[in-house]
């Protein structure tokens, strides 16, 4: 959740309790833990998910969007994520698998061309067993402030000789750094689509529209007027489902500090190290919109963190923020944009927690280090997918940055990589011959079903 | 996109309707293609009983075909009266559905180039086996007098807005 957002009580238009809790809100808690299940006995694994909606002890149960009582955070946050090869192994009849939509059915690995994930990216290279997707069925992901109930809840679903029906691939396991930031220095996760119904769009000043439901859960309008998506079948197991992009993303910091110091040496009387990685994001590393602070020495923070998306493009201020830095190729806002009738569409929710050791610029090595991600939303092709191809990797939006890739996370060749700097009154700077900063080490394509619809799940009883 | 769609009356009538059609709805409906904002250009034919759409567009197909039914669903809700097992309609609300139907018309591309092919179909590679086992019809080649470059930068160019 963005800085401030509070849920708006006794909101009527969704059941919050009928949601898991870990998509419209984040949780603020210090670890994550992701569990790669694979189902080994059908049966005993729907009666865990039985369990997990329905409280029985001894299973981890399932954080819905409920508001915490008071306020005050659990001691741990459980949620289920499911591939389409996992609601094939549950016994879902294929009726309803026909319904889903044909990039989930396909899977992460399949879409890889359609991703940027080739090269060292390719999906034979993933790590965790995630280069075997017909094996990976669940994605269960445990956030806790305390790292021992991370074990405790692991213990719970995939000991005990595999009486839950589960059997663990891998676990992936993250933990905050310090101020929310990413391994590459940015403060992270300032800027979150906010929900008609939900949210209250007075909170905090951010001149976006609020976005109605159907941008992430299933059965309610989309941002497309007039347009639906196909709930899957049954209502009940389609309905307040979200899908999901869950991504391990390493992050080289070594190579991307040394970008950094050799543009800011290549151009010392215009750029330092800190002004070329805001332009890069469209934000300072500390969270300050190069809109509302586009020359340098770097800003203070400033006091009151809700006034992070206080901000809009203007085009005749090409020179603050580039329209290929990060954040506005990823949401050009009111910018005019080539696809025109796409402009607030492809919004997604973005929860992500780091893992490996911060990097040290003192003593610079090259550990594993990235994010562990998760974007969700109502439609993979219309939001995560398009985003990924035409906005991140192809520059479609814009014929100033058509043919580029995200210089951040993009797949880039040091052969062809290019980035522009517009800079007021003066030619622009362009920086060539960087790497990908960013790899995929895996991923997976889930749905996140709703309470009723993993009770639903659960309850199956195939012939 | 090359996309071939058996018409369900292919007599000199059933083509002049298709034709009144176009008249009435084609230069008001097809302006909503520049919502798209990727297209190069768009035409429609009949050929061999069928109707065809043949455009070039920048980008993701599955994308291209998600915003042209954003920016002009109702004209295919419309076209798709004429046409022999028509998609779930209105296209607006079964999306998927309509791409995929798209997908299934498309006249396939050839798969990367191969370096190997022989008219021997005992070895032919076996992924060129199977998309001419699986394709009649195939787009074999396609040239471009401005490679790489899209709809939008050459709008920028010619000054004539984006």
């Amino acid at each position: 959740m963005s800085a401030g957002n509070t849920l708006v009580g006794g909101v009527d238009a969704v059941n919050l309790a009928d949601v898991q809790g870990n998509i419209l809100r984040g949780y603020r808690l210090e670890h994550v833990r992701h569990l790669v299940l694979r189902v080994e006995d059908a049966s005993s694994a729907r009666a865990t998910i039985r369990g997990m909606t329905d409280g029985i002890e001894g299973v981890p149960s399932l954080t819905t969007a409920v508001e915490w009582p008071g306020g005050s955070r659990p001691l741990y946050c459980f949620n289920l994520g499911i591939t389409f090869a996992g609601l094939k192994a549950l016994g879902v009849p294929d009726r309803s698998l026909a319904s889903f939509p044909i990039e989930f059915c396909q899977g992460m690995a399949a879409r890889a061309a359609k991703l940027g994930d080739f090269g060292i990216s390719a999906p034979s290279n993933w790590a965790g067993r995630l280069n075997e997707p017909d094996l990976v069925h669940v994605i269960a992901t445990i956030h806790a402030g305390d790292e021992g109930e991370l074990d405790r809840l692991s213990d719970l679903i995939c000991s005990n000789r595999g009486a839950r029906g589960f059997s663990k691939l891998s676990q992936f396991d993250g933990t905050c750094l310090p101020d929310n930031k990413v391994h590459f220095g940015y403060r992270d996760s300032i800027s979150q689509p906010r929900f008609l119904g939900v949210h209250d769009a007075d909170a905090i000043p951010d001149p976006q529209p609020l976005v109605p439901l159907g941008t992430v859960l299933l059965g309610y309008p989309t941002p497309y007027p007039d347009v639906t998506w196909t709930v899957p079948e049954p209502l009940e197991l389609g309905r307040n489902g979200a899908f999901n992009a869950f991504r391990v993303l390493a992050q080289d910091v070594a190579a991307f500090e040394a970008f950094l110091r050799k543009a800011a040496e290549e151009h010392p009387d215009e750029l330092s190290t800190e002004l070329v990685a805001a332009k890069l994001c469209g934000r300072w590393r500390n969270g300050v919109p190069l809109m509302q602070s586009p020359a340098g020495p770097p800003p203070d923070p400033p006091d009151d963190d809700r006034s992070l998306n206080d901000f809009d493009y203007d085009e005749l201020a090409a020179g603050a923020c580039p329209m290929g830095a990060h954040i506005r190729r990823c949401n050009p806002r009111s910018s005019r944009i080539v696809q025109r009738g796409s402009g607030g569409t492809r919004r997604l929710i973005r929860r992500g927690i780091p893992y490996g050791r911060p990097f040290d610029p003192a003593d610079p090595d090259d550990a594993p280090r990235g994010l562990l991600a998760n974007f969700v939303c109502g439609s993979l092709e219309a939001q995560f997918e398009a985003m990924q191809y035409d906005w991140l990797n192809l520059g479609l939006q814009d014929p100033g940055i058509s043919g580029t890739n995200d210089a951040l996370t993009g797949a880039n060749d040091p052969a062809n990589s290019y980035f522009e700097i517009p800079m007021d009154g003066a030619p622009s700077i362009v920086l060539r011959g960087f790497p990908r900063f960013v790899t995929t080490r895996g991923g997976a394509y889930t749905f996140l079903p709703s309470p009723s619809a993993l009770r639903w799940i659960g309850s199956l009883n195939p012939a | 996109m090359n996309v071939l769609m058996p018409l369900r009356d292919t007599s000199p009538a059933g083509r002049a309707a298709l034709i009144e059609f176009f008249v009435a709805y084609g230069d008001v409906a097809l302006p909503g293609l520049r919502n798209v904002g990727v297209v190069h250009f768009a035409r429609f034919d009949i050929l061999d009983g069928k109707v065809c759409l043949f455009s070039v567009y920048d980008g993701d197909f599955e994308t291209y075909v998600r915003d042209f039914i954003v920016s002009v669903g109702a004209f295919f809700n419309n076209l798709m009266g004429f046409v022999k097992d028509p998609p779930p309609l209105p296209v607006e609300h079964n999306v998927q559905a309509f791409i995929q139907w798209v997908n299934e018309r498309d006249i396939a591309q050839l798969p990367e180039s191969f370096s190997d092919i022989t008219r021997n179909v005992r070895y032919l590679p076996r992924k060129l086996a199977t998309v001419l086992h699986d394709n009649p019809n195939l787009q074999l080649f396609s040239y471009s007098n401005y490679p790489g470059v899209t709809a939008a930068q050459i709008r920028e160019h010619l000054d004539v807005g984006w």
